[in-house]
């Protein structure tokens, strides 16, 4: 499966701790109708993993249920190897000192 | 309330979803909109639940080996078995193509009129470059006409037009020579009128600057319908002479069969011009009664050409105060000017049509989704025998297309056979309808994206579906009856809006009776009936047409009301004078003989005018409730003194005391004056006898008998007194008010029959989904009955299940008509768009009427015989 930037991000998202929908959101800046697709995406693909909260502790914060996305090792893996490209690119773009 | 929505966004949603995910999904998705606080975001991040729902929905497919690709075209036995498939089933499929036909016509026929008004240019050369300049009060933005002074200086100033030109009101002038008098429309113009159009003459020349000022030999440019009615499309016609208003004019040029005035009006479409012929230098500044034209210079804006003006009207208020403070000029594209006031109506008529086309779509793949559950055996038969299913899919679509090219043909005819039948000349340009490419263009692409909106969802039900299980989920087909119920909702409120409407507006009381009362008009011309002269005539006139038999009053005034014509004069209060540019105006009226009794307009106090009201009598003027409320607030009217000058020699009229000084002897109820939704407007009568500068006058007649019996006794009258003086626009006084609600009568009566289609193939919808889910429950019904279920208990039940989506569509439907009819309240009259009562009624009918239609199958359902039911499989 080919990594898009978008998916990028929403692994970093992850990885950083923003782990329900609207935190990834929050924190990515993109919309639902693109978020939720990949997130189905990763965890079909094995990127992510997901679990629901208990009923219990949501409703203790009077709040509907939480269901929390995380990444799964092949996740981690295709984030670093895309961090890697993009520090690639970065050092591609960036001025040349003294030119 | 818009949280409602978006969680009923997501509820559809998820009926994509497979069941098995379901419950989840919804879950996550209602969390989502909980946590957004603000409901317009939550609104847009519920429609990403559609994206996720069909990408959730095509993960959960199982993957298959893709069969080899075909890239050969489409067999033309695909063609013919789909023919054969929609034959095999011909009541089905006349239901389905006349559906479509209605839909797909709506929406040809809108948009031909959209087409026609909005979208084609103006019929001049370039008209994207042509813009109307308009006077307006800076103080309250109050748009009018510009005064002839101003205007050349506009012309002299300005460098962003190349060109301007100016036309008058289009009023009636008298031909007279050879044949019979006629009464045609007609309009003064400046010499560079037509040029800035654009227009070229079809004969002749147009006219020069030399033919436009004072002193110069009369001339005339006269149109193509003029010239083939009139002159038998002679070529030899130019040079010749015809009396216009009994003075010879030169006819000069012919117009092209193409030309439009620019300011379109049925019952005025010029059929002459005729040259101002002002005095450059002296024409006058505080007349305001020319519209102009301009032409924009290659490469300028009418934005640019704004500025400009304004900079220039900036610079005359200063050099002439006492005319033009307070007075500027706006700058709009002509198009834009001439349709603005239908913009409006046009969208709001599409929308409805739009909305028609998209019940139209539900309902039939509702249908096709109920057809893909009987057409399982038939299918599955044909996947055993090697059709992939991509092959099933492209069989589908193919029967949607030709299902829908059927409907796009019956659609175009039902829209040309229903193009008379509406008086489309109410609206602007609405004669221009034509069904032309554009048009047809855009019939093609609505039959189209129909076919996919309804080929859309039973294919993608069917590709996912198991065939030996045949297609049986009920949800998609509940969430296409809830979007029907919800847009039939909003139509039948935008439709009772409308129609709410203009029964308020047909309760206006005009202020007069207009029952059994006719109105003519009739022009002495000034060349044979010097000032003054008419008067004797008319005062005649109003005694032979009172002896007629039948009539009971007769009245003449200059404008009659509700004739769209107006007349703002100024005048000043005597005991309170002003400065003259400050000085108030009102509606003058100049009204002979028994006017006010012919219109049966109240007096309220003081009396009228009578016999020692004539030529020499002392000057007196009757005034309406509202101007003595204006102008003498919390004192009596009565016996105070008014200054009106018009018709006063200019060296004797003063600003109050001189000759134009009245005394107020009446007062009387107010009048409807520009239409039946105007304010109360300030308006003042003087006697006919005391203002001889007009030649034209209504004849006002209250009669007994229908009015328009009177009209050859009037004839007879009118022509034994002089020949050659026309009568014409002979009307009933009912019929001149029913003109004033032509626009918002076509609107509504439009609006309701599309919202009554709307709210029929909703119900269809409703019954339809019902009867198929009662269907495949009859065993269960059997068994409850067997087992002694009460009939009532079991309808109660099955309504109740089964009208969820109606109650769904309702809540839907409240919310959009809630944001839509927002855009509504210029369209609205004396109601709210948001009325209570409104959405209350049209509520309970729906929910009555599709309560109605689910009884049906319901009813159905428990006639039949337990042992019956329970043999069903």
């Amino acid at each position: 499966m080919k990594l898009t930037y978008n998916g990028a991000l929403v692994l970093q998202a992850l990885v950083k701790g923003y782990a329900y929908g609207f935190e990834i959101m929050d924190f990515t800046g993109l919309a639902s109708g693109t978020t939720y697709p990949i997130l189905r995406r990763f965890e079909k693909a094995g990127l992510v993993r997901s679990h629901w909260e208990k009923t219990s502790e949501a409703h203790q914060d009077g709040r509907p249920r939480r269901r929390f996305y995380e990444l799964t090792e092949e996740g981690r893996r295709r984030l670093d190897a895309a961090v890697e490209k993009f520090e690639a690119q970065r050092k591609i773009f960036a001025p040349e000192p003294g030119r | 309330m818009t949280k409602v929505f978006s969680r009923a966004v997501v509820v559809v949603a998820s009926a994509l979803v497979p069941p098995s995910y379901r419950e989840r999904f919804r879950e996550e998705w209602l969390a989502e909109i909980w946590y957004e606080p603000a409901a317009s975001r939550a609104l847009i991040r519920s429609f990403g639940s559609i994206l996720d729902a069909v990408s959730t929905r095509k993960l959960s497919r199982p993957s298959r080996v893709r069969p080899p690709r075909r890239s050969a075209p489409m067999p033309l036995h695909e063609f013919r078995y789909a023919f054969r498939s929609l034959r095999t089933r011909p009541f089905r499929t006349a239901v389905v193509l006349a559906t479509l036909a209605i839909a797909i016509g709506a929406n040809t026929a809108m948009f031909s009129l959209l087409h026609a008004v909005l979208l084609q240019p103006l019929a001049y050369p370039e008209s994207d470059r042509l813009v109307k300049i308009e006077g307006f009060r800076t103080a309250t933005g109050e748009a009018g006409n510009i005064s002839p002074a101003d205007f050349y200086d506009l012309e002299l100033e300005s460098g962003t037009l190349e060109s301007m030109g100016a036309h008058g009101w289009v009023g009636f002038f008298t031909i007279t020579g050879d044949g019979t008098p006629e009464r045609v429309a007609g309009s003064n113009v400046t010499a560079g009128f037509l040029t800035t159009l654009g227009v070229a003459p079809a004969l002749g020349r147009l006219f020069e600057p030399d033919d436009d000022v004072l002193g110069a030999a009369p001339t005339t440019v006269i149109t193509d319908a003029l010239w083939r009615r009139r002159f038998g499309a002679k070529r030899d016609v130019i040079g010749q002479t015809v009396d216009v208003n009994a003075v010879a004019h030169q006819i000069v040029g012919v117009l092209p069969p193409s030309y439009k005035h620019p300011e379109p009006n049925p019952e005025r479409e010029p059929a002459l011009y005729v040259p101002y012929r002002f005095e450059r230098g002296g024409a006058s500044r505080s007349g305001r009664f020319i519209r102009a034209v301009g032409r924009l210079a290659s490469g300028r804006t009418a934005v640019e050409a704004e500025s400009e003006l304004v900079a220039i009207a900036a610079r005359l208020e200063e050099t002439h105060p006492d005319t033009n403070t307070d007075r500027s000029v706006s700058v709009q594209p002509l198009k834009y000017a001439v349709v603005k006031d239908a913009r409006t109506g046009l969208y709001v008529l599409l929308g409805a049509v739009v909305s028609l086309l998209l019940i139209a779509c539900a309902n039939i793949a509702n249908l096709q989704l109920a057809r893909g559950s009987e057409r399982r055996h038939e299918l599955a038969i044909k996947v055993a025998l090697g059709a992939g299913r991509a092959g099933l899919v492209r069989q589908l679509a193919l029967e949607s297309l030709m299902l829908s090219s059927g409907g796009a043909i019956l659609g175009i005819g039902l829209a040309y056979a229903a193009r008379g039948s509406f008086a489309l000349s109410v609206i602007p340009r609405g004669d221009e309808v034509a069904f032309n490419l554009p048009v047809l263009l855009f019939t093609f692409a609505v039959s189209t994206v129909a076919s996919v909106l309804f080929g859309l969802l039973p294919a993608m039900a069917l590709s996912a579906g198991d065939l030996r299980k045949g297609f049986t989920r009920s949800a998609p087909r509940q969430a296409l009856v809830a979007c029907e119920v919800a847009i039939a909702f909003m139509l039948l409120v935008v439709a009772s809006l409308l129609l709410g409407s203009l029964s308020e507006l047909r309760s206006v009381a005009p202020g007069f009776m207009p029952d059994r009362v006719l109105t003519m008009q009739v022009s002495l011309p000034i060349a044979r009936y010097e000032e003054g002269e008419q008067i004797p005539f008319y005062e005649e006139l109003y005694g032979r047409l009172g002896a007629l038999p039948g009539v009971s009053s007769v009245g003449g005034v200059n404008i009659l009301p509700l004739s769209q014509n107006y007349s703002g004069d100024g005048f000043q209060v005597d005991a309170r004078p002003v400065p003259h540019a400050e000085a108030p105006s009102a509606e003058a009226r100049s009204v002979g003989a028994d006017y006010f009794e012919a219109m049966g307009i109240p007096l309220l106090r003081g009396r009228l005018f009578d016999a020692s009201d004539g030529v020499d009598g002392a000057p007196v003027v009757v005034i309406s409730e509202a101007m003595a409320k204006r102008f003498w607030p919390g004192a009596d009217a009565l016996g105070e003194r008014m200054t009106y000058n018009r018709g006063i020699p200019d060296e004797e009229s003063t600003a109050t005391g001189g000759p134009g000084s009245r005394e107020v002897v009446g007062i009387v109820g107010d009048v409807k004056h520009l239409g039946l939704d105007d304010g109360e407007v300030a308006m003042f009568y003087t006697p006919q006898a005391h203002q001889p500068s007009f030649h034209t006058m209504t004849l006002v007649l209250r009669t007994s008998l229908p009015p328009e019996s009177l009209t050859a006794g009037v004839r007879t009258e009118l022509s034994s007194m002089d020949d050659n003086v026309p009568l014409y626009a002979v009307r009933s006084l009912d019929a001149v008010v029913e003109t004033t609600i032509d626009e918002p009568r076509l609107r509504g009566t439009l609006l309701a029959s599309f919202a009554a289609v709307a709210l029929v193939l909703a119900l269809l919808g409703v019954y339809a989904v019902i009867g198929i889910s009662v269907d495949q429950r009859t065993r269960e019904i059997g068994i409850r009955t067997a087992l002694g279920a009460h009939g009532g208990n079991l309808i109660s039940l099955l309504l109740r299940q089964n009208l969820t989506p109606v109650a769904w569509g309702l809540a839907a439907g409240v919310v959009g008509a809630l944001v839509s009819t927002r855009f509504l309240q210029t369209l609205v009259f004396n109601m709210s768009v948001s009325d209570p009562l409104v959405y209350v009624s049209v509520a309970s009918f729906v929910a009555v009427a599709a309560t109605a239609a689910a009884a049906i199958p319901v009813l159905r359902a428990l006639a039949v015989d337990p042992v019956e039911a329970l043999r069903v499989e």
